[in-house]
Protein backbone atom coordinates (compact mmCIF):
# COMPACT_ATOMS: atom_id res chain seq x y z
CA UNK A 1 0.00 0.00 0.00
CA UNK A 2 1.23 3.48 -0.57
CA UNK A 3 2.17 5.57 2.28
CA UNK A 4 -0.86 8.00 3.54
CA UNK A 5 -0.40 11.16 1.43
CA UNK A 6 2.47 10.20 -1.46
CA UNK A 7 0.52 10.87 -5.02
CA UNK A 8 0.68 8.18 -7.06
CA UNK A 9 -1.29 8.77 -10.38
CA UNK A 10 -2.59 11.86 -11.30
CA UNK A 11 -5.84 11.23 -10.28
CA UNK A 12 -3.96 11.54 -6.86
CA UNK A 13 -3.84 8.69 -4.21
CA UNK A 14 -6.16 6.74 -6.90
CA UNK A 15 -6.32 6.47 -10.19
CA UNK A 16 -9.50 8.71 -11.85
CA UNK A 17 -11.28 7.64 -14.70
CA UNK A 18 -13.19 10.54 -16.20
CA UNK A 19 -16.09 9.16 -18.20
CA UNK A 20 -17.28 11.47 -21.42
CA UNK A 21 -21.16 11.65 -22.03
CA UNK A 22 -22.04 12.44 -25.62
CA UNK A 23 -24.63 11.73 -28.48
CA UNK A 24 -25.93 9.05 -26.13
CA UNK A 25 -23.52 6.44 -23.62
CA UNK A 26 -25.04 2.91 -23.80
CA UNK A 27 -24.27 2.43 -20.07
CA UNK A 28 -24.39 5.42 -19.22
CA UNK A 29 -26.38 4.75 -16.40
CA UNK A 30 -23.98 1.76 -15.30
CA UNK A 31 -20.45 2.91 -15.47
CA UNK A 32 -20.56 4.00 -11.80
CA UNK A 33 -20.79 0.45 -10.98
CA UNK A 34 -18.03 -1.21 -13.62
CA UNK A 35 -15.48 1.31 -13.39
CA UNK A 36 -13.53 -0.33 -9.72
CA UNK A 37 -15.07 0.87 -6.88
CA UNK A 38 -11.10 2.18 -5.01
CA UNK A 39 -10.79 4.49 -8.48
CA UNK A 40 -12.25 8.45 -8.85
CA UNK A 41 -15.19 7.89 -11.33
CA UNK A 42 -16.50 11.42 -12.83
CA UNK A 43 -19.04 11.70 -15.35
CA UNK A 44 -19.09 14.72 -17.42
CA UNK A 45 -20.26 16.11 -20.91
CA UNK A 46 -17.77 15.59 -23.79
CA UNK A 47 -18.33 19.11 -24.88
CA UNK A 48 -17.28 20.70 -21.63
CA UNK A 49 -13.87 19.38 -22.36
CA UNK A 50 -13.12 22.63 -24.07
CA UNK A 51 -11.89 24.01 -20.63
CA UNK A 52 -12.40 21.08 -18.70
CA UNK A 53 -9.21 20.40 -16.34
CA UNK A 54 -7.46 17.50 -17.00
CA UNK A 55 -4.33 17.14 -14.95
CA UNK A 56 -6.15 14.96 -12.44
CA UNK A 57 -7.49 12.38 -14.95
CA UNK A 58 -5.77 9.74 -15.58
CA UNK A 59 -7.95 7.71 -17.80
CA UNK A 60 -10.33 9.45 -20.38
CA UNK A 61 -12.84 7.20 -21.33
CA UNK A 62 -14.79 8.17 -24.59
CA UNK A 63 -18.27 5.84 -25.71
CA UNK A 64 -18.30 4.87 -29.02
CA UNK A 65 -20.97 7.46 -29.45
CA UNK A 66 -18.53 10.27 -28.96
CA UNK A 67 -18.72 13.52 -31.23
CA UNK A 68 -15.52 13.39 -33.01
CA UNK A 69 -16.53 16.88 -34.70
CA UNK A 70 -16.24 18.21 -31.54
CA UNK A 71 -12.69 16.20 -30.53
CA UNK A 72 -11.15 17.08 -33.79
CA UNK A 73 -11.93 20.89 -32.92
CA UNK A 74 -10.11 20.43 -30.01
CA UNK A 75 -7.10 18.36 -30.57
CA UNK A 76 -4.07 20.25 -29.47
CA UNK A 77 -5.64 20.07 -25.95
CA UNK A 78 -6.04 16.02 -26.36
CA UNK A 79 -2.45 15.85 -27.53
CA UNK A 80 -1.45 18.16 -24.76
CA UNK A 81 -3.14 15.88 -22.37
CA UNK A 82 -1.93 12.60 -23.79
CA UNK A 83 1.82 14.61 -24.00
CA UNK A 84 1.53 15.04 -20.02
CA UNK A 85 0.92 11.33 -19.11
CA UNK A 86 -2.73 10.74 -19.26
CA UNK A 87 -4.13 7.91 -21.52
CA UNK A 88 -7.64 7.43 -23.52
CA UNK A 89 -9.75 4.32 -23.98
CA UNK A 90 -11.89 4.83 -26.82
CA UNK A 91 -14.61 2.98 -28.46
CA UNK A 92 -16.26 3.19 -31.75
CA UNK A 93 -15.75 3.28 -35.40
CA UNK A 94 -13.13 6.62 -36.07
CA UNK A 95 -14.02 8.14 -39.36
CA UNK A 96 -12.45 11.26 -38.33
CA UNK A 97 -9.58 10.88 -37.03
CA UNK A 98 -9.30 13.15 -34.10
CA UNK A 99 -5.74 12.35 -32.59
CA UNK A 100 -2.99 12.12 -34.91
CA UNK A 101 -2.25 8.74 -33.82
CA UNK A 102 -6.38 7.09 -35.01
CA UNK A 103 -7.04 6.08 -38.03
CA UNK A 104 -10.39 5.37 -40.12
CA UNK A 105 -12.69 2.23 -39.35
CA UNK A 106 -12.23 -0.61 -41.77
CA UNK A 107 -15.01 -3.19 -41.93
CA UNK A 108 -14.05 -6.36 -42.56
CA UNK A 109 -15.80 -9.11 -44.25
CA UNK A 110 -19.55 -10.17 -42.51
CA UNK A 111 -18.70 -13.58 -44.91
CA UNK A 112 -18.53 -15.69 -43.40
CA UNK A 113 -19.43 -15.17 -39.78
CA UNK A 114 -16.40 -16.75 -38.50
CA UNK A 115 -14.24 -13.48 -40.01
CA UNK A 116 -16.02 -11.22 -36.59
CA UNK A 117 -14.56 -13.86 -34.30
CA UNK A 118 -11.93 -11.92 -32.17
CA UNK A 119 -8.75 -13.68 -32.07
CA UNK A 120 -6.10 -13.23 -29.92
CA UNK A 121 -2.77 -11.11 -31.22
CA UNK A 122 -0.43 -9.66 -28.36
CA UNK A 123 -3.31 -9.52 -25.39
CA UNK A 124 -0.71 -8.78 -23.02
CA UNK A 125 -2.05 -8.10 -19.61
CA UNK A 126 -5.20 -6.54 -21.17
CA UNK A 127 -6.93 -9.22 -22.72
CA UNK A 128 -4.20 -12.01 -21.08
CA UNK A 129 -7.09 -13.43 -18.57
CA UNK A 130 -10.00 -13.83 -21.18
CA UNK A 131 -11.62 -16.90 -22.89
CA UNK A 132 -11.14 -16.15 -26.87
CA UNK A 133 -14.46 -18.49 -27.59
CA UNK A 134 -16.59 -16.25 -25.89
CA UNK A 135 -15.33 -13.28 -24.07
CA UNK A 136 -16.82 -11.15 -27.19
CA UNK A 137 -20.27 -12.67 -27.68
CA UNK A 138 -23.59 -10.73 -26.37
CA UNK A 139 -26.01 -13.04 -25.35
CA UNK A 140 -24.16 -15.77 -28.21
CA UNK A 141 -24.01 -13.79 -30.75
CA UNK A 142 -20.87 -12.67 -33.14
CA UNK A 143 -20.11 -9.56 -34.31
CA UNK A 144 -21.73 -6.85 -31.32
CA UNK A 145 -18.59 -6.49 -30.34
CA UNK A 146 -16.75 -5.54 -33.21
CA UNK A 147 -17.27 -5.45 -37.27
CA UNK A 148 -13.75 -4.01 -37.92
CA UNK A 149 -10.52 -2.57 -37.10
CA UNK A 150 -8.28 0.37 -37.52
CA UNK A 151 -4.77 0.70 -38.55
CA UNK A 152 -2.45 1.47 -35.88
CA UNK A 153 0.52 3.93 -35.40
CA UNK A 154 3.84 2.38 -35.32
CA UNK A 155 5.23 1.20 -32.24
CA UNK A 156 1.46 0.09 -31.33
CA UNK A 157 0.72 -3.58 -30.05
CA UNK A 158 -1.76 -5.61 -31.59
CA UNK A 159 -4.30 -7.09 -28.82
CA UNK A 160 -6.82 -8.60 -30.87
CA UNK A 161 -7.40 -9.50 -34.74
CA UNK A 162 -11.01 -9.47 -36.52
CA UNK A 163 -11.29 -10.24 -39.92
CA UNK A 164 -10.51 -12.74 -42.46
CA UNK A 165 -11.59 -14.46 -45.95
CA UNK A 166 -13.32 -11.57 -48.65
CA UNK A 167 -15.36 -12.79 -51.60
CA UNK A 168 -12.99 -11.63 -53.91
CA UNK A 169 -10.45 -14.66 -52.23
CA UNK A 170 -8.34 -11.67 -50.41
CA UNK A 171 -7.88 -11.29 -47.10
CA UNK A 172 -8.63 -8.61 -45.05
CA UNK A 173 -7.90 -8.85 -41.38
CA UNK A 174 -6.92 -5.88 -38.35
CA UNK A 175 -6.18 -5.33 -34.93
CA UNK A 176 -9.74 -4.64 -33.49
CA UNK A 177 -8.04 -3.84 -30.13
CA UNK A 178 -4.43 -2.12 -29.97
CA UNK A 179 -2.83 0.12 -27.48
CA UNK A 180 -0.33 2.90 -28.20
CA UNK A 181 2.39 4.57 -25.87
CA UNK A 182 3.83 8.06 -26.71
CA UNK A 183 7.22 8.34 -25.61
CA UNK A 184 7.12 10.26 -22.41
CA UNK A 185 3.53 10.00 -22.06
CA UNK A 186 0.14 8.48 -22.01
CA UNK A 187 -1.37 5.54 -23.86
CA UNK A 188 -4.23 5.24 -26.42
CA UNK A 189 -6.27 2.04 -25.88
CA UNK A 190 -8.27 1.94 -29.52
CA UNK A 191 -11.33 -0.23 -29.31
CA UNK A 192 -12.84 -0.36 -32.89
CA UNK A 193 -15.77 -1.55 -32.03
CA UNK A 194 -19.41 -1.16 -29.87
CA UNK A 195 -18.84 -0.54 -25.82
CA UNK A 196 -16.15 -2.82 -24.83
CA UNK A 197 -17.33 -2.51 -21.18
CA UNK A 198 -20.41 -4.41 -22.51
CA UNK A 199 -18.33 -7.50 -22.46
CA UNK A 200 -16.94 -9.94 -19.67
CA UNK A 201 -17.06 -6.28 -17.42
CA UNK A 202 -20.02 -7.46 -14.89
CA UNK A 203 -18.24 -6.38 -11.79
CA UNK A 204 -19.30 -9.93 -10.27
CA UNK A 205 -17.69 -11.52 -13.33
CA UNK A 206 -13.47 -13.28 -12.21
CA UNK A 207 -11.58 -12.31 -14.92
CA UNK A 208 -13.03 -8.91 -16.02
CA UNK A 209 -11.80 -7.11 -18.84
CA UNK A 210 -12.74 -3.80 -18.20
CA UNK A 211 -11.00 -4.06 -14.76
CA UNK A 212 -8.35 -5.61 -16.45
CA UNK A 213 -7.81 -2.99 -19.06
CA UNK A 214 -7.64 -0.34 -16.78
CA UNK A 215 -5.13 -1.57 -14.34
CA UNK A 216 -2.70 -2.33 -17.15
CA UNK A 217 -3.14 1.31 -18.91
CA UNK A 218 -2.34 3.08 -15.48
CA UNK A 219 0.22 0.16 -13.37
CA UNK A 220 1.85 -1.29 -16.00
CA UNK A 221 4.66 -0.11 -18.98
CA UNK A 222 2.81 -2.28 -21.17
CA UNK A 223 3.20 -1.65 -24.09
CA UNK A 224 6.83 0.04 -24.94
CA UNK A 225 6.96 2.77 -25.68
CA UNK A 226 6.76 4.01 -29.56
CA UNK A 227 9.84 4.90 -31.19
CA UNK A 228 9.74 8.71 -31.18
CA UNK A 229 9.38 8.95 -35.15
CA UNK A 230 6.19 8.01 -34.42
CA UNK A 231 5.56 11.41 -33.02
CA UNK A 232 5.50 13.61 -36.12
CA UNK A 233 4.29 16.74 -33.88
CA UNK B 1 -33.66 25.59 -52.30
CA UNK B 2 -31.74 21.95 -50.93
CA UNK B 3 -33.88 18.87 -50.97
CA UNK B 4 -32.70 17.09 -47.79
CA UNK B 5 -30.70 18.32 -44.85
CA UNK B 6 -28.84 15.55 -42.44
CA UNK B 7 -28.54 16.63 -38.44
CA UNK B 8 -25.46 15.12 -37.24
CA UNK B 9 -24.40 15.30 -34.05
CA UNK B 10 -20.82 13.79 -34.82
CA UNK B 11 -21.02 9.96 -33.90
CA UNK B 12 -19.09 7.78 -36.19
CA UNK B 13 -22.22 5.92 -37.38
CA UNK B 14 -24.10 9.10 -38.46
CA UNK B 15 -20.54 10.83 -40.02
CA UNK B 16 -20.51 6.98 -42.07
CA UNK B 17 -24.33 7.44 -43.21
CA UNK B 18 -23.79 10.77 -44.31
CA UNK B 19 -20.80 9.27 -46.65
CA UNK B 20 -22.62 6.26 -47.90
CA UNK B 21 -26.07 8.23 -48.76
CA UNK B 22 -24.39 11.57 -49.77
CA UNK B 23 -26.03 11.19 -53.05
CA UNK B 24 -28.91 12.23 -51.61
CA UNK B 25 -28.04 14.58 -49.03
CA UNK B 26 -27.55 17.81 -49.92
CA UNK B 27 -25.86 18.77 -46.31
CA UNK B 28 -24.97 18.08 -43.13
CA UNK B 29 -26.07 20.28 -40.24
CA UNK B 30 -24.12 20.08 -37.03
CA UNK B 31 -26.37 19.68 -34.18
CA UNK B 32 -23.91 21.18 -31.98
CA UNK B 33 -23.97 24.54 -33.69
CA UNK B 34 -27.41 24.01 -35.04
CA UNK B 35 -27.97 27.72 -35.37
CA UNK B 36 -25.60 28.16 -37.68
CA UNK B 37 -27.83 27.04 -40.35
CA UNK B 38 -31.01 27.93 -41.93
CA UNK B 39 -33.57 25.11 -41.85
CA UNK B 40 -36.07 26.32 -44.21
CA UNK B 41 -33.27 26.28 -47.13
CA UNK B 42 -34.18 22.26 -46.91
CA UNK B 43 -37.11 20.51 -48.39
CA UNK B 44 -36.97 17.67 -45.84
CA UNK B 45 -34.16 17.27 -42.51
CA UNK B 46 -33.38 13.83 -41.50
CA UNK B 47 -32.55 13.74 -37.43
CA UNK B 48 -31.22 10.37 -37.54
CA UNK B 49 -31.67 7.50 -34.73
CA UNK B 50 -29.81 8.12 -31.01
CA UNK B 51 -29.04 12.06 -31.62
CA UNK B 52 -27.69 13.85 -28.96
CA UNK B 53 -30.47 14.64 -27.07
CA UNK B 54 -29.25 17.16 -24.93
CA UNK B 55 -28.88 18.97 -27.80
CA UNK B 56 -32.04 17.98 -29.45
CA UNK B 57 -33.91 19.64 -26.32
CA UNK B 58 -31.80 22.99 -26.63
CA UNK B 59 -32.82 23.38 -29.94
CA UNK B 60 -36.46 22.32 -30.26
CA UNK B 61 -37.95 25.35 -31.14
CA UNK B 62 -35.97 25.71 -34.19
CA UNK B 63 -37.28 22.27 -35.21
CA UNK B 64 -40.72 23.82 -34.18
CA UNK B 65 -40.10 26.50 -36.13
CA UNK B 66 -39.35 24.57 -39.28
CA UNK B 67 -42.33 22.22 -39.31
CA UNK B 68 -44.49 25.09 -38.13
CA UNK B 69 -43.50 26.66 -41.84
CA UNK B 70 -43.94 23.97 -44.05
CA UNK B 71 -40.82 22.23 -43.53
CA UNK B 72 -40.96 18.23 -43.48
CA UNK B 73 -39.14 16.51 -40.21
CA UNK B 74 -37.84 13.05 -40.41
CA UNK B 75 -36.98 11.80 -36.72
CA UNK B 76 -35.94 8.67 -36.22
CA UNK B 77 -36.62 7.39 -32.10
CA UNK B 78 -34.83 6.64 -29.84
CA UNK B 79 -34.44 10.47 -29.97
CA UNK B 80 -37.66 11.15 -27.48
CA UNK B 81 -39.05 13.60 -29.88
CA UNK B 82 -41.89 13.66 -27.24
CA UNK B 83 -40.02 15.90 -24.78
CA UNK B 84 -38.60 18.67 -27.09
CA UNK B 85 -40.86 18.97 -30.22
CA UNK B 86 -44.09 21.05 -29.58
CA UNK B 87 -44.84 21.73 -32.81
CA UNK B 88 -47.26 18.58 -33.10
CA UNK B 89 -48.31 16.30 -30.34
CA UNK B 90 -45.91 12.92 -30.12
CA UNK B 91 -47.00 10.32 -27.96
CA UNK B 92 -44.47 7.90 -27.40
CA UNK B 93 -44.45 5.11 -25.04
CA UNK B 94 -42.19 2.22 -24.15
CA UNK B 95 -42.65 -0.89 -25.66
CA UNK B 96 -39.27 -3.37 -26.01
CA UNK B 97 -39.27 -6.11 -28.88
CA UNK B 98 -40.84 -9.38 -28.23
CA UNK B 99 -37.85 -11.11 -29.16
CA UNK B 100 -35.34 -8.98 -30.57
CA UNK B 101 -33.22 -12.41 -31.92
CA UNK B 102 -36.50 -13.30 -33.55
CA UNK B 103 -34.13 -13.61 -36.51
CA UNK B 104 -32.58 -16.58 -35.40
CA UNK B 105 -35.66 -18.25 -34.56
CA UNK B 106 -36.97 -20.78 -37.89
CA UNK B 107 -39.98 -18.99 -39.08
CA UNK B 108 -39.49 -16.47 -36.89
CA UNK B 109 -40.72 -12.65 -37.21
CA UNK B 110 -40.93 -9.32 -35.98
CA UNK B 111 -44.33 -8.59 -34.71
CA UNK B 112 -45.48 -5.41 -37.28
CA UNK B 113 -47.21 -5.02 -40.60
CA UNK B 114 -47.56 -2.44 -43.36
CA UNK B 115 -51.37 -1.65 -43.20
CA UNK B 116 -53.05 -0.64 -45.98
CA UNK B 117 -53.15 0.84 -48.23
CA UNK B 118 -49.78 1.06 -48.18
CA UNK B 119 -48.24 4.62 -47.64
CA UNK B 120 -46.09 5.43 -50.42
CA UNK B 121 -41.99 4.28 -48.24
CA UNK B 122 -44.07 1.03 -47.90
CA UNK B 123 -44.70 0.66 -51.83
CA UNK B 124 -41.17 1.88 -51.64
CA UNK B 125 -39.53 -0.79 -48.94
CA UNK B 126 -40.83 -3.81 -48.49
CA UNK B 127 -41.77 -5.27 -44.75
CA UNK B 128 -38.77 -6.98 -44.64
CA UNK B 129 -36.63 -4.13 -44.91
CA UNK B 130 -38.10 -2.49 -42.14
CA UNK B 131 -38.08 -5.61 -39.34
CA UNK B 132 -35.25 -5.83 -37.08
CA UNK B 133 -35.85 -3.88 -33.94
CA UNK B 134 -37.92 -0.77 -32.50
CA UNK B 135 -37.07 1.15 -29.76
CA UNK B 136 -40.89 1.93 -28.18
CA UNK B 137 -43.98 2.96 -30.16
CA UNK B 138 -46.28 5.43 -30.61
CA UNK B 139 -50.03 6.22 -30.33
CA UNK B 140 -51.22 7.25 -33.76
CA UNK B 141 -52.26 10.92 -34.06
CA UNK B 142 -55.75 12.05 -35.36
CA UNK B 143 -55.47 11.80 -39.47
CA UNK B 144 -51.78 10.23 -39.10
CA UNK B 145 -51.02 7.73 -41.60
CA UNK B 146 -49.37 4.59 -40.52
CA UNK B 147 -46.40 3.35 -41.83
CA UNK B 148 -45.46 0.68 -39.65
CA UNK B 149 -47.58 -0.85 -37.32
CA UNK B 150 -47.21 -3.41 -34.59
CA UNK B 151 -49.70 -6.87 -34.68
CA UNK B 152 -53.46 -5.88 -33.94
CA UNK B 153 -52.42 -2.04 -33.83
CA UNK B 154 -51.14 -1.94 -30.06
CA UNK B 155 -49.12 0.98 -31.29
CA UNK B 156 -47.38 2.51 -34.34
CA UNK B 157 -43.60 2.32 -34.68
CA UNK B 158 -43.95 4.73 -38.23
CA UNK B 159 -46.05 7.17 -39.24
CA UNK B 160 -46.22 10.46 -41.48
CA UNK B 161 -48.69 13.37 -40.13
CA UNK B 162 -49.75 16.57 -42.22
CA UNK B 163 -49.85 19.32 -39.99
CA UNK B 164 -51.18 22.74 -39.82
CA UNK B 165 -48.97 25.09 -42.16
CA UNK B 166 -48.05 22.70 -44.71
CA UNK B 167 -45.20 20.73 -41.99
CA UNK B 168 -44.91 16.92 -42.76
CA UNK B 169 -43.67 14.90 -39.59
CA UNK B 170 -42.11 11.24 -40.20
CA UNK B 171 -41.88 9.42 -37.25
CA UNK B 172 -40.24 6.33 -36.45
CA UNK B 173 -39.13 4.30 -34.03
CA UNK B 174 -36.52 1.91 -35.89
CA UNK B 175 -32.84 2.57 -35.71
CA UNK B 176 -31.69 2.23 -39.31
CA UNK B 177 -28.31 4.40 -38.98
CA UNK B 178 -26.79 3.40 -35.97
CA UNK B 179 -26.71 -0.26 -37.38
CA UNK B 180 -26.17 0.55 -40.95
CA UNK B 181 -23.50 2.93 -39.53
CA UNK B 182 -21.90 0.19 -37.53
CA UNK B 183 -22.17 -2.29 -40.72
CA UNK B 184 -24.55 -4.49 -38.27
CA UNK B 185 -27.55 -5.57 -39.54
CA UNK B 186 -27.87 -6.03 -43.19
CA UNK B 187 -32.13 -4.91 -43.01
CA UNK B 188 -30.91 -1.54 -41.88
CA UNK B 189 -28.99 -1.06 -45.04
CA UNK B 190 -31.24 -2.43 -47.35
CA UNK B 191 -34.39 0.21 -45.40
CA UNK B 192 -31.68 2.97 -46.27
CA UNK B 193 -31.16 1.91 -49.65
CA UNK B 194 -34.67 2.05 -50.25
CA UNK B 195 -35.76 5.33 -48.15
CA UNK B 196 -32.84 7.97 -49.12
CA UNK B 197 -34.48 7.05 -52.98
CA UNK B 198 -37.68 7.66 -51.72
CA UNK B 199 -37.39 10.47 -49.82
CA UNK B 200 -35.63 12.44 -52.38
CA UNK B 201 -37.97 11.59 -55.13
CA UNK B 202 -40.88 12.86 -52.32
CA UNK B 203 -39.36 16.04 -51.37
CA UNK B 204 -38.66 16.59 -55.31
CA UNK B 205 -42.16 15.56 -56.21
CA UNK B 206 -43.14 18.46 -54.19
CA UNK B 207 -41.27 21.33 -54.81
Amino acid sequence: MPDAGVRRYRGGRRPHLAFARSTREFNGDRMGGLVPQDWRFTPFDLHTLVDLPLDDIDVLYLTAMHDQIFLKSIEPRLIGYLRAGGHFLINGHILLPWLPWLSRFQAVSPRPYTNWMVRPAQPGGYFGRMDFSRFHLHEGILGQYARGFSIPPEGAQPLCLIGGPTPDGTVLEGPVDWVWRMPGGGKIFMHNGDHIEQFCSDPRLSPNLLHDILRVLVESDEPMEAPTSAVPI
Amino acid sequence: MQDIGFICSGDGAQLQCFEDYRDYLDAMLYLPELERYDLTAFRAVVVPDFSNQDQLRRHGPRFDSYLRGGGFLVVFEPNRMDEWLSAARVQWFARETEDWKWWMRPGGRMEAYQPTPLHSMARAIPLADMCWHFFGAFRLPDGAVPILNLDGDEGCLMYEQQLEGNGRLLASTIDPHTHHGRRFMPATTRFLNGFYPWLKAEVRSHA
